[in-house]
């Protein structure tokens, strides 16, 4: 019976292949540009508005705490791929973020996030893709500020490499994303303390399942469950600490609704306070308004 | 051929269903602990190495993102009534241990004998951090000790 109101509730439900970072930190989880999944298709644009809201936050030993702090982020994203031959495509992810944090002062902060480019192969109905994010926005690491809302960037290099399927059965389409990513290490001098950042290697799992409605065609909703994993943060030098690992389960509710042939619309909330045991982490309440082109 | 590949599809379709039941089985169990605990703590800080401890006490209470100075007290472990100047240079500087980061710089004035006021003290997010202390003689870090407090 349980098994049947998954099956269920699953099958109402758009698949979202957005993750969210669930804290300020971390070594960089995959934030690359969203690929093109169909080889018929010659390029994308996509327009993601997101807005974000962390409830609590969770230590490394898995106790929970209601976050003080008012607080939410707008995102803006920009996403670009284009496919430069039957099989190859390229693409870039260019975030934009309002912070809002309020406690004594109310603090605003608008700014460039982390610039993704992304490169991918297009085996059907398999992609294979990689990716380098790049330091461009002001993170934990660089910001010499009194308030997180600076903090636009996870502060490194990262690259990461992955897989992406997605095919259909009938009326449900389906998806399994895997990514890998390694963060190079930092070398940061700061209030008279010099250390060396070496983060660890991360990864996610996605599986998400949407129905395709046979009556209103031009609509489909779906769910998604992404496992996060980051590796401890460890750094050496004038400071010395090893850090903590990150875990959490993002989940996405999603619909979607077809304008025309090139134009896609789609609503999603996501959480990663449902499922699993996070640790370490922030959770947070995230709601994205998503127009693609194609 | 078609028939196989059909199956195939219809199988990893239930696999995925059941990894979202297993999912969905295992709700995540909110565990809020009272982790309130006596801020302004003797000898919060123990620094075997010289014998000494460091009192920590707080203007009002710490909370996050807001300034929140503290006194730092430090005298001798068998004499806690009688203020004593720490044997180095001292560096005080926020961390969290789990994140792997800091904070912006603490500004410290020592106020008196023993006696040191740290002010600029911001928590940037709720979590577990560190108040640490460093012994310096001028960049090289002869000890290092810390107090951990769960905002």
């Amino acid at each position: 019976m349980k098994l049947l109101l998954v099956f269920l509730y699953s099958s109402i439900f758009l698949i979202s292949v957005k993750g969210h970072a669930a804290s300020c930190c971390g070594g960089g989880g995959y934030s690359g540009a969203n690929l093109i999944l169909n080889p018929n298709r010659h390029q994308q644009f996509t327009h993601t508005v997101l807005t974000s809201h962390i409830t609590d936050t969770i230590d490394s030993h898995g106790v929970w705490k209601k976050y003080d702090i008012e607080n939410y982020t707008l995102n803006y994203k920009f996403d670009y791929a284009e496919m430069v031959d039957r099989n190859w495509q390229w693409g870039f992810s260019l975030p934009l973020e309002l912070k809002h944090l309020k406690n004594s002062d109310q603090i605003d902060h608008f700014g460039l996030g982390d610039i993704s480019l992304v490169g991918g192969h297009i085996y059907y109905p398999a992609v294979f893709f990689t990716s380098i994010t790049g330091p461009s926005a002001g993170s934990i690491y660089d910001v010499n500020s009194n308030s997180l809302s600076q903090v636009h960037g996870k502060g490194f290099w990262t690259f990461g490499l992955g897989t992406t399927i997605k095919d259909e059965i009938e009326n449900f389409h389906w998806i399994i994303m895997t990514e890998i990513h390694q963060s190079l290490n930092r070398e940061i001098a700061q209030q008279n303390l010099a250390y060396k950042i070496k983060p660890g290697p991360g990864g996610s799992v996605l599986t998400g399942l949407s129905y395709a409605f046979p009556n209103y065609v031009e609509w489909d909703a779906g769910v998604s469950l992404k496992l996060n994993y980051e590796s401890p943060i460890k750094i050496s030098g004038a400071i010395n600490s090893d850090g903590a690992f990150q875990r959490w389960i993002d989940s996405s509710l999603a619909v979607g609704y077809l304008y025309n042939p090139k134009m896609y619309f789609s609503m999603a909330y996501s959480t990663n306070a449902w499922f699993g045991s996070p640790q370490n982490t922030n959770l947070n309440e995230n709601l994205s308004l998503t127009l693609q082109i194609k | 051929m078609y028939a196989m590949i059909k199956i195939t599809k219809v199988l990893i379709a239930h696999v995925l269903i059941l990894v979202a039941a297993q999912m969905i089985t295992a709700c995540a169990k909110p565990n809020y602990q009272n982790l309130n605990h006596d801020l302004n703590q003797l000898c919060a800080f123990d620094i075997t190495a010289y014998d000494m401890c460091a009192d920590i006490i707080w203007n009002t209470s710490p909370k996050v993102s807001e300034n929140s100075p503290f006194k730092l007290n430090f005298y001798t472990k068998n004499n806690p009534t009688i203020l004593v100047n720490p044997p180095n240079d001292i560096y005080v500087y926020l961390w969290m241990p789990d994140m792997g980061h800091g904070s912006s710089p603490i500004t410290l004035t020592q106020t008196t004998t023993g006696e040191f006021m740290a002010q600029d003290v911001y928590f940037l997010m709720n979590g577990l951090w560190q108040i640490r202390i460093q012994f310096k003689n001028g960049n090289e870090i002869l000890n290092e000790t810390a107090f951990s407090i769960s905002l």
